[in-house]
C-alpha cells in the first residue's frame, strides 16, 4: 500500500483582492522508503503543496483533494492534535533556509531536545545522549559541544545538518526536503545531499526533494514530478524522464543544465516567467513561453493523460496537447 | 561583559556633564528673586539682602557658581533647598520611595497586562478581541491621564465610596516608615487594617499611571508577535508538532520580547512625566510633586537637583536595559 | 507624555517606489497611492472627518457657540447638562462655577488647541528638521554637539523639560506651546537625522553632487523631500501629543491663564468640584480624549499608507 496517496489536491488562498488557486488538480501516490523529485521553476506551487501536507499554511488557505491519506489515515478527518502527532513524528520537513529556520533565540540543543521531547519522551539523560547521537550521525564535529551554540554561531551548512538531525530525531517514514541546498555555498550543496541521501537509504525513509534544479533530482530520485504553475506538467520514472522528456517544459527545463552544453558559453534559457497569481493564461498555463504551442493550447487548458513508457518502469503522465517527439528532442540536443 | 558595563557607564559621564550645564543655566534663567521669595510676606531689607546673598554664594559670577555646584556634586552635594533648607539630596530620597513605590506598581500593572493583551490581539488578529484591545489600547494611549485621574475619582471616591481621595495613607493611622515603601511599611507595622488601607490609596494613582504604558506595550506586543509568527523559525515549529501553545509560550514570546524591551524601558523614563501630573491630582507625597512644588516657589537648588538625579535615574534605567536586551537576544550577547 | 512611537530608523519609504504592482497605469502619482491605502482604512478615515469637524468647529467658532466663552451668568452657576435635574437647554452642557457656558468655552477652547497643535508642530518640525540635516550634512562635531544635546534632552522627563522651560519663560499659553515645541525637537532632530544619513548614500545624491549640487540645494531639494514621508506621520501625532500636553501644562496651572477658555486650564479650575460637578470636569477632558484619538487614529492609517513595508 502507498505510504502517501493525493488526488485532486487544491490550495487556494482568500486575500482581500478575491482568493486564487496556488495549487490545482494535483495527484500523487508515493511507496514506502521511496525518494519522489519535484521539479520547477520559483512560483510553480512545489513547496506550497508540501506546507499543504504538513498543515503548516496560513490561516487564510484553503486545502480541498478528493483523496488525502498518508499511512491508511486520512489527513482530512484527522484532528488537530492527532495531526501535531503525525508531523515531526512520522512526517518531518527540513527547510531553505537554515539560518531562518532555526530559532535564533535558543541553543541548538534546546531546539534538538524539544523535538525529541516532543514525541519520543525517555529520560533527560537518555535524551540527550540521542540529540549527541544525532548530531554525530549529521557529521556533526564535536557534537555534545555544539549543543550549547546558538544558530548565529554556526555556518549556513552546520545549520542545515541541525535541522536534518531535528527532522530525522523521531525516525519519520517521509522526510519533505524543501530546497534543502539551494541557500547554501556550492561545495556544502553536495555534502548536504549526500548526507540526505545515505540516510535516506540507511533508514529506508520515503522522501521528496523539492528542488528547481534538474541535476539534483537526476541523481537522488527514482521518479520525478514536474511541477509548473501550480499544477503537474509531467511525471514519470527518473530516468526516462530525462531521457526523453515528454512535456516541452520539462525538455525546456533539462535544455538550460550546464552540463548538457559543454564549452558553450551561453546556456539556454526560457524566456518569461512563471505566470503570477493574477496573470495566468488562458489554455495550458505553459503556452506563453512554449515554443511548441499551437492555437489549440491556446483555446483550453489539457488534462493530465497517461502515456505509455517505453522501459515499462512506471506510468508516465502528461498534460500536453503536442508531447515533445524523438525529432523535437533531436533539435533540442 | 563588564568591560562593556565600564564603557556605557563611563559614556554617561559627558551627558551627565551637558545635564549640570543645562539644568544649570535653565534654572538660573527663571525670573524672580530667591532671597526676596525665602523671606516671603514680611520683606526684607536691602542690607540683610544682600548679605543673604553672599551667604548663598548668589552674588557670585554664574559660571563661579556654576564651578562650586560642580565641586560640590562630586562630593554628593547637591545644595540646600531654599525653603526647607533641608540638604536636597535627603529630601529627594525621602521622597523617592513614594514615587518608585507608585511607579513599580504601575509598570507591573502595564505589564502584567499589556504583554497578554497584546500577545491575545496578535494571535487572533482581525476578530473582535483584537479590536477590542487595540481600539481600547488607542484610547489609552490618547488618553489626558490628569482627567482620566478626575474621572476615576468621581466614580470611585464619589459615586461608589470605595477608594480614598488624596494622599498614601488614611491620618488615623500612624506607622513608622522604615523602607518608604507603604505597602511593606504597613505590613511590618502589624497594624490591623494599615495595609488594606494603603494598598486602596495606591490603586486609583497605579491605575492612572499605568494607562499609557499600558497601551503602548499593549501595542508594541502586538506588532511584534504579528511580526515574528511570520518567521521562518516558527515554521520550524509548527512542523516539529509542538502544541501552538507552546509555540507561543516558548518560541515566539521569547523573540517578541526583544523589542518589547525597548519600549518598556522608554516607558520607564517616560513614567516620571506620568507621574508629575499622577502625584498632582492625588496629592501623592513623591517626588513629581515634589518638583512642581519647587518650580512655583523658586526652589532653585531643589529644582536643579531633582532634574539631575532624575536623568540619572532615567540614563541608568536604560543602560540596564540595555543590558537585559543582551540577554534575552543572543546575537546580540556574542557580539560584544 | 511625549509618547515615543517606536519607528524603525531607515524606515524611509520612497514614495516612487511605493507598490509597483498596485500602480494605475498612466503617470504614477505617489499621492494617489497613498490615499488608496489610506481610504481603506476605515478607522483612519473616521478620524479624518472627525478632525474636519474639529477644525470647522475651531473656524467658526464665533459662530457656532451660543455665548461669549467670558461671558458670565452669575444667576445660573454650576447649572449641570439639560439631561439632568435642574438642566435647562439654555446651556447645553451645563455652566461652570463662574456662570459660563461650557458649551460655548469648550468650542473656543477647540480653536485654541488647533492652534496650539499647528504652532508647536510647525515649530518643531521646522528647527528640528534644520537641525538634523544640518547634522546628518555636515557630520562632525556639528553633528555630536547637535546629537549630544539632544541625548540630554531626551534624558529629562519631557513633562518636567517642559515645566522648567515656561517657569523660566512665564507661565502663558505661548509659552508654553514654545515648551513643548522644545521638548519635541528630538524626535525631528533624530528622524530627519537618520534618514539624511541613508540617504545621503544613495545614487541619486550622488548624481546630484557629481552635477554640482550646492549643499543647500543637496539638503533642501534633493535629499529633504526623499524623508519626508516619516517626518510627516510623527507631525500627524506630534500634534496630538501638543494637544496633550498644552492640556497637561494648562492643568497645573503654567499653561493659558484664566479666563483663557483652554481645555487644560478648564479642567484646572474645576478640579475643586469634581465631586459636586462631574459635568465641569467630564467635557473639557472628552473634548481632548477625543482631538487627539482622532490625530492618532489618522496617524495610524498615515503610516501605514507611506510606508506599505511596515503594513502586514
Amino acid at each position: 500500500m502507498a505510504l502517501l496517496e493525493i488526488e485532486q489536491l487544491s490550495v487556494s488562498f482568500d486575500t482581500d483582492e478575491g482568493s486564487f488557486a496556488a495549487v490545482s488538480d494535483l495527484s500523487l501516490t508515493l511507496n514506502e522508503g521511496e525518494v519522489l523529485g519535484i521539479v520547477g521553476e520559483s512560483g510553480s506551487g512545489k513547496s506550497v503543496t508540501m506546507l499543504a501536507m504538513m498543515g503548516l499554511l496560513p490561516f487564510n488557505a484553503r486545502v480541498e483533494a478528493s483523496r488525502f491519506h498518508f499511512a491508511g489515515q486520512d489527513m482530512q478527518t484527522l484532528s488537530d492534535r492527532a495531526r501535531r502527532r503525525l508531523t515531526g513524528n512520522d512526517i518531518a520537513m527540513i527547510f531553505q533556509e537554515p539560518s531562518t529556520s532555526l530559532n535564533p533565540s535558543f541553543t541548538i540543543g534546546f531546539q534538538l531536545l524539544e523535538a525529541i521531547r516532543a514525541h519520543e519522551g525517555g529520560s533527560r539523560r537518555q535524551r540527550r545522549e540521542r540529540a549527541i547521537e544525532l548530531l554525530d550521525q549529521v557529521g556533526i564535529p564535536a557534537p555534545a559541544k555544539r549543543l550549547n551554540d546558538y544558530p548565529h554561531q554556526l555556518s549556513g551548512g552546520m545549520n542545515q545538518r541541525v535541522m536534518i538531525a531535528m527532522a530525522i530525531a523521531c525516525n519519520p517514514r517521509l522526510l519533505i526536503a524543501d530546497e534543502p541546498t539551494t541557500a547554501l555555498d556550492v561545495t556544502i550543496q553536495a555534502q548536504i545531499l549526500d548526507l540526505l541521501m545515505r540516510l535516506q537509504e540507511e533508514r529506508g525513509m520515503a522522501m521528496i526533494l523539492i528542488t528547481h534544479d534538474m541535476g539534483v533530482v537526476a541523481g537522488a530520485a527514482r521518479r520525478v514530478a514536474v511541477m509548473y504553475a501550480g499544477q503537474l506538467m509531467e511525471t514519470g520514472v527518473s530516468h526516462d524522464v530525462f531521457r526523453e522528456p515528454a512535456h516541452p517544459y520539462t525538455g525546456a527545463l533539462l535544455n538550460a543544465l550546464p552540463e548538457r552544453h559543454p564549452g558553450t558559453a551561453r546556456l539556454p534559457t526560457i524566456p518569461g516567467v512563471v505566470p503570477g497569481i493574477n496573470d495566468r493564461p488562458q489554455g495550458c498555463l505553459f503556452h506563453p513561453r512554449c515554443t511548441h504551442a499551437r492555437p489549440d493550447c491556446r483555446a483550453s487548458r489539457p488534462a493530465l493523460v497517461t502515456m505509455h513508457a517505453e522501459t515499462g518502469l512506471g506510468i508516465r503522465h502528461v498534460r500536453c496537447y503536442h508531447p515533445l517527439n524523438e525529432e523535437d528532442l533531436e533539435i533540442m540536443s | 561583559m563588564l568591560s562593556f558595563v565600564f564603557r556605557k557607564l563611563l559614556m554617561l559621564i559627558p551627558t551627565l556633564l551637558g545635564i549640570t550645564l543645562i539644568t544649570f543655566t535653565l534654572v538660573h534663567l527663571i525670573p524672580g528673586d530667591p532671597v526676596a521669595i525665602m523671606a516671603g510676606e514680611r520683606g526684607i531689607s536691602a542690607e540683610r539682602h544682600a548679605q543673604v546673598m553672599a551667604e548663598l554664594g548668589l552674588d557670585r559670577p554664574l559660571w563661579e557658581q556654576y564651578l562650586s555646584f560642580l565641586g560640590n556634586l562630586v562630593q554628593g552635594d547637591l545644595g540646600h533647598s531654599l525653603i526647607s533648607s533641608n540638604p536636597v539630596l535627603d529630601e529627594f530620597l525621602s521622597l523617592f520611595p513614594a514615587t518608585l513605590e507608585l511607579g513599580f506598581c504601575a509598570m507591573l500593572l502595564a505589564v502584567c497586562l499589556g504583554i497578554p493583551l497584546g500577545v491575545i490581539a496578535g494571535i487572533k488578529r482581525g476578530s473582535i478581541i483584537d479590536h477590542t484591545v487595540m481600539g481600547t489600547s488607542l484610547t489609552g494611549y490618547s488618553m489626558p491621564i490628569f482627567w482620566w485621574g478626575l474621572l476615576l475619582i468621581i466614580f470611585f471616591s464619589g459615586i461608589l465610596g470605595w477608594t480614598p481621595v488624596s494622599g498614601r495613607l488614611s491620618s488615623s493611622f500612624w506607622i513608622e516608615t522604615p523602607t518608604g515603601f507603604m505597602l511593606i511599611d504597613t505590613l511590618l507595622s502589624g497594624e490591623p487594617g494599615a495595609f488594606v488601607d494603603a494598598l486602596r490609596h495606591l490603586v486609583l494613582p497605579t491605575i492612572v499611571l499605568a494607562t499609557i504604558p499600558l497601551a503602548v506595550i499593549a501595542r508594541m506586543t502586538r506588532s511584534s508577535i504579528l511580526e515574528v509568527l511570520g518567521e521562518d523559525y516558527i515554521r520550524t515549529a509548527r512542523a516539529k508538532g509542538l502544541s501552538p501553545w507552546r509555540i507561543i509560550a516558548i518560541h515566539a514570546l521569547r523573540n517578541a520580547m526583544i523589542p518589547v524591551t525597548t519600549v518598556i524601558g522608554l516607558q520607564i523614563g517616560l513614567l516620571f512625566s506620568g507621574a508629575i501630573l499622577t502625584e498632582t491630582i492625588f496629592s501623592w507625597p513623591g517626588i513629581g510633586k515634589w518638583l512642581i512644588d519647587a518650580v512655583s516657589r523658586r526652589d532653585y537648588p531643589s529644582l536643579q537637583g531633582g532634574i539631575l538625579l532624575i536623568a540619572l535615574i532615567v540614563m541608568v534605567v536604560n543602560l540596564i536595559v540595555d543590558l537585559l536586551y543582551g540577554l534575552i537576544n543572543p546575537r546580540i550577547r556574542h557580539h560584544r | 507624555m511625549t509618547q515615543v512611537t517606536p519607528q524603525p530608523p531607515a524606515a524611509v519609504p520612497e514614495l516612487d517606489e511605493g507598490l509597483p504592482a498596485a500602480r494605475a497605469p498612466g503617470r504614477p502619482s505617489p499621492l494617489r497611492d497613498v490615499w488608496r491605502a489610506f481610504r481603506r482604512n476605515r478607522a483612519a478615515l473616521v478620524g479624518m472627518v472627525i478632525i474636519a469637524l474639529i477644525v470647522l468647529i475651531a473656524c467658526l467658532a464665533d459662530v457656532v457657540a451660543p455665548y461669549s466663552p467670558v461671558a458670565q451668568f452669575r444667576d445660573s452657576v454650576l447649572t449641570p447638562p439639560f439631561w439632568q435635574d435642574g438642566g435647562t437647554m439654555r446651556f447645553v452642557l451645563g455652566t461652570d462655577d463662574l456662570g459660563r457656558d461650557i458649551l460655548s468655552r469648550l468650542i473656543h477652547g477647540a480653536r485654541l488647541s488647533m492652534t496650539i497643535g499647528v504652532i508647536v508642530v510647525s515649530l518643531s518640525l521646522g528647527i528640528g528638521v534644520l537641525l538634523g540635516l544640518l547634522a546628518g550634512f555636515l557630520r562632525g562635531w556639528v553633528d555630536t554637539l547637535i546629537m549630544r544635546l539632544m541625548d540630554i534632552m531626551l534624558s529629562i522627563p519631557s513633562l518636567l523639560l517642559a515645566v522648567v522651560v515656561v517657569a523660566v519663560l512665564g507661565p502663558g499659553l505661548f509659552n508654553a506651546m514654545l515648551a513643548i515645541a522644545v521638548v519635541y525637537l528630538p524626535h525631528y532632530v533624530r528622524l530627519t537625522r537618520s534618514s539624511v544619513i541613508t540617504e545621503r548614500e544613495r545614487e541619486y545624491v550622488m548624481a546630484s553632487r557629481l552635477a554640482g549640487a550646492g549643499m543647500f540645494r543637496l539638503m533642501f531639494i534633493t535629499i529633504l523631500p526623499n524623508c519626508l514621508a516619516p517626518l510627516i506621520v510623527q507631525a500627524t501625532l506630534s500634534f496630538s501629543n501638543a494637544v496633550l500636553d498644552a492640556a497637561a501644562l494648562g492643568f497645573l496651572g503654567l499653561g493659558a491663564q484664566p479666563p483663557t477658555p483652554e481645555w487644560g486650564s478648564m479642567l484646572a479650575d474645576a478640579r475643586q468640584y469634581v465631586l459636586q460637578a462631574w459635568w465641569v470636569v467630564t467635557f473639557p477632558g472628552l473634548a481632548v480624549l477625543i482631538t487627539v484619538l482622532a490625530f492618532n487614529i489618522m496617524g495610524d492609517g498615515l503610516r501605514d499608507a507611506l510606508d506599505p513595508r511596515l503594513k502586514r
